[in-house]
């Protein structure tokens, strides 16, 4: 089903040629194209999705929690397994081209558009469940699609610094504009940014212009269509391995967390608007700082910090739960939280394209984000609904702690014995 | 020979700080019953996990008090701070605290007549013992006192430079040639690892080892930034001007530096946010050359 890169191709490295690369217009265009895409996409994620639905589901419908909390589960598998199913598709029907990836992202972008414009109308479980499934099939379907645009649409040196900008932007406007947590706030905030981009998109997807087929010849250029891992061997499991156990660790603790009103109310629901700018203005941070280390040391080098700032962040919660009884109000942890969030968000938006090349593009990142964040997701939203109601914060807290600690230790070690492959070297004379 | 300078430089600088007067002096309580008694003094800071302490009325501590738990009482005086975070305290009615109060936790009692040079309540725990690391304004300075600190810094530039020229040639090249990547790395050991220190110290028990610790990144910071000035100069003046002698550029180097930060520093928020800058990019030079150890690798796959 994969292919290597072909004899014609070559790996993109920080040599002189790919130093080079122009600055065009169609160059700008594609990665604010992207950015576009893949921070709508993620703001929606974060919020109607993540939050708006269990508040609506509790809130508005009045179903206990944990039924919720399956339904959630529920999407996150739909989604999972429709990734990979339309990635099959794709590549079996050679849809693998430019248009074909922008015409399925427009329409699975619309169709989120008329999801969020009918929840309002859902009156029951079942109505729920339904409109889970439609969201999760749709949310599947774009995902190879729109992370596959990542080879047409910008050049593997420019990758690191494109999803430091979406995560920067999806997180910044997620956690400052979300102060309240009620679905129907989300919807009004959602619906015209979303409705405005899903017709720009159908527009272009369907309107033949020639720009488009601009953009559409880059991933036949080495410098967008090879990644900058493609080929190398034996990246893709590490690489799936390390982020499915990040974005367990994170989803594990974070669903525990949110169930905690006094940590809540004092960060990401708190009340003042300064409080929520800071931990923004830490995901901010955190994006950019990755964006740099991607770009120039790869993506190994982030994993250690990863997995460091989420054991430490974990263990001062569990500190503050053990001798202080807990409820800090201290913003420190949240903001180191968001930090580590918006590490590991911008590895997981640039990996996926870099381990593959213009065909492969779609079906590895179907298998790398249903695998790592999806099924992530749901293993963790099915041990937390489970843990919730059998054990205490504190022994949750241990257990994430923990995980994250031997992810910290797997990492060292790797990084102390694993191959090394520099690309160049600064010297000191 | 120069290793062994460093390292004995090092411990030097370890053994003056551990002295009966030295800054890091004071008093470990993890149970037990401990006083500090009348005319007694006790050099740098009290750090009381479980169990009881008096500082008697004519008692004294010369740092500050961190209270994670147990009982203490306190009737003589208190140079610095007073943080409690858990357990029980009480100062009573002779007690002289000239620092400030804050709470973070536990039950605190202050009877009236109580000396108390601020009482901030910060429900924030970490903020507590952030803050007392805020000490108050620094006294008016002497005439003259910038020059003698111009001249510790390129003393100091000059001793790195002789004792660990290739530590600083790395961090310098670091810097200069991919700025972007110290500056990042930087940022992040920052963040981290204040996080880190204010919760070793919290457990008590590793805070020789956060000291350590902050020693090391402290003097890693400053051969970062001795390397980024020495390299500047050398591409600046380029490698044949000064002799191509590595001291006398870091000396030069750092010398301009700190001057041209000063300068600098006298417009607001430039200042600061330049001086972050040096200081960041310094001290994730020395990081990513592990320690000055080798050269920057970039973009391993």
């Amino acid at each position: 089903m994969f292919r290597k890169p072909e004899g014609g191709e070559r790996r993109a490295t920080s040599d002189g040629a790919e130093a080079r690369l122009g600055r065009t217009p169609s160059t700008w265009f594609g990665a604010t194209l992207l950015i576009g895409l893949l921070t709508g996409g993620y703001v929606y994620n974060l919020t109607l999705i993540q939050l708006g639905l269990p508040d609506f589901g509790t809130r508005v419908l009045g179903l206990p929690r944990a039924d919720v909390a399956w339904m959630m589960a529920g999407l996150a598998v739909v989604t999972a397994l429709t990734a990979v199913a339309v990635a099959g598709a794709m590549l079996r029907s050679g849809r693998t081209s430019f248009r074909a990836k922008l015409r399925i992202a427009s329409v699975s972008a619309a169709g989120q558009v008329v999801l969020t414009m009918v929840l309002g109308l859902v009156g029951d479980a079942v109505g729920l469940w339904a409109w889970m499934l439609v969201a999760g099939a749709l949310l599947g379907a774009g995902i190879p699609a729109a992370f596959g645009l990542v080879v047409d649409l910008v050049p593997v040196r420019w990758r690191g610094y494109v999803a430091a900008a979406a995560t920067a932007i999806a997180y910044a406007l997620a956690a400052t504009l979300s102060g309240e947590w009620r679905a129907e706030s989300f919807v009004a905030l959602l619906l015209p940014p979303m409705g405005v981009g899903a017709a720009i998109l159908l527009v272009f997807a369907f309107w033949r212009m020639p720009f488009a087929d601009v953009l559409g010849s880059h991933q036949r250029d080495a410098r967008y269509g090879v990644g900058r891992y493609a080929g190398a061997g034996g990246q893709l499991v590490p690489a799936l391995i390390a982020l499915f156990v990040i974005f367990f660790i994170d989803s594990f603790g974070f669903l525990r967390l949110v169930e905690t009103p006094a940590y809540l109310n004092a960060a990401w629901q708190s009340g003042e608007t300064g409080d929520r700018v800071l931990i923004a203005g830490a995901h901010v941070l955190g994006a950019l700082v990755a964006g740099v280390l991607y770009t120039h040391l790869g993506h190994r080098s982030l994993l250690g910090w990863i997995f460091g700032i989420f054991a430490l962040v974990h263990l001062m919660y569990l500190f503050d739960v053990r001798l202080m009884g807990g409820g800090s109000q201290a913003l420190a942890m949240p903001a180191l939280y968001a930090l580590g969030v918006s590490l590991y968000t911008v590895v997981n938006f640039a990996i996926w394209a870099d381990l593959s090349n213009a065909r492969t593009v779609v079906m590895l990142s179907a298998i790398g984000v249903a695998a790592s964040a999806w099924t992530a997701t749901f293993l963790s939203t099915a041990l937390a609904i489970t843990w919730n109601q059998t054990r205490p914060l504190e022994e949750h807290l241990e257990w994430v702690a923990a995980l994250a600690l031997v992810g910290l230790l797997i990492v060292a070690v790797v990084q102390v014995y694993g191959r090394r492959r520099p690309e160049s070297r600064v010297r000191a004379s | 020979m120069r290793r062994t300078l460093v390292i004995l430089a090092f411990a030097g600088l370890l053994l003056a700080g551990c002295g009966e007067q030295g800054s890091i002096g004071g008093l470990l309580v993890l149970e037990g019953e401990h006083t500090v008694g009348a005319g007694e003094t006790l050099y740098g800071d009290l750090f009381v996990l479980d169990g009881e302490v008096l500082v008697a009325n004519g008692g004294r501590v010369t740092g500050s008090a961190f209270v994670l738990g147990g009982t203490v009482e306190i009737a003589g005086s208190i140079d610095g701070d007073v943080a409690v975070v858990g357990g029980d305290v009480e100062l009573t009615e002779d007690a002289v605290l000239r620092g400030g109060l804050r709470r973070g936790g536990g039950q605190v009692m202050v009877a009236p007549g109580a000396s108390v040079g601020s009482e901030l309540v910060s429900p924030v725990a970490v903020d507590a013992v952030i803050g007392l690391t805020r000490r108050a304004a620094e006294p008016e300075q002497p005439p003259g006192w910038l020059v003698v600190q111009l001249l510790a810094i390129v003393l100091f530039a000059v001793l790195v430079a002789w004792l660990a020229p290739g530590v600083v040639a790395r961090t310098g090249a670091a810097v200069a040639l991919q700025p972007l990547v110290p500056l990042a790395v930087g940022v992040l050991a920052l963040i981290v690892g204040l996080s880190l220190l204010v919760f070793m110290v919290f457990t008590v028990v590793l805070i020789p080892v956060a000291l350590l610790m902050a020693l090391a990144a402290i003097l890693g910071t400053a051969v970062g930034v001795v390397g980024l000035a020495q390299r500047a100069v050398r591409q600046l003046a380029g490698d044949g001007s000064l002799g191509g002698r590595g001291v006398l550029q870091a000396a030069v180097g750092t010398a301009t530096l700190a001057i041209a930060l000063w300068l600098v520093s006298l417009l607001p928020m430039i200042g600061d946010i330049a001086t972050a800058a040096v200081v960041t990019a310094g001290l994730g030079s020395w990081l990513v050359t592990r320690f000055g150890t080798r050269d920057l690798v970039l973009g391993s796959a």
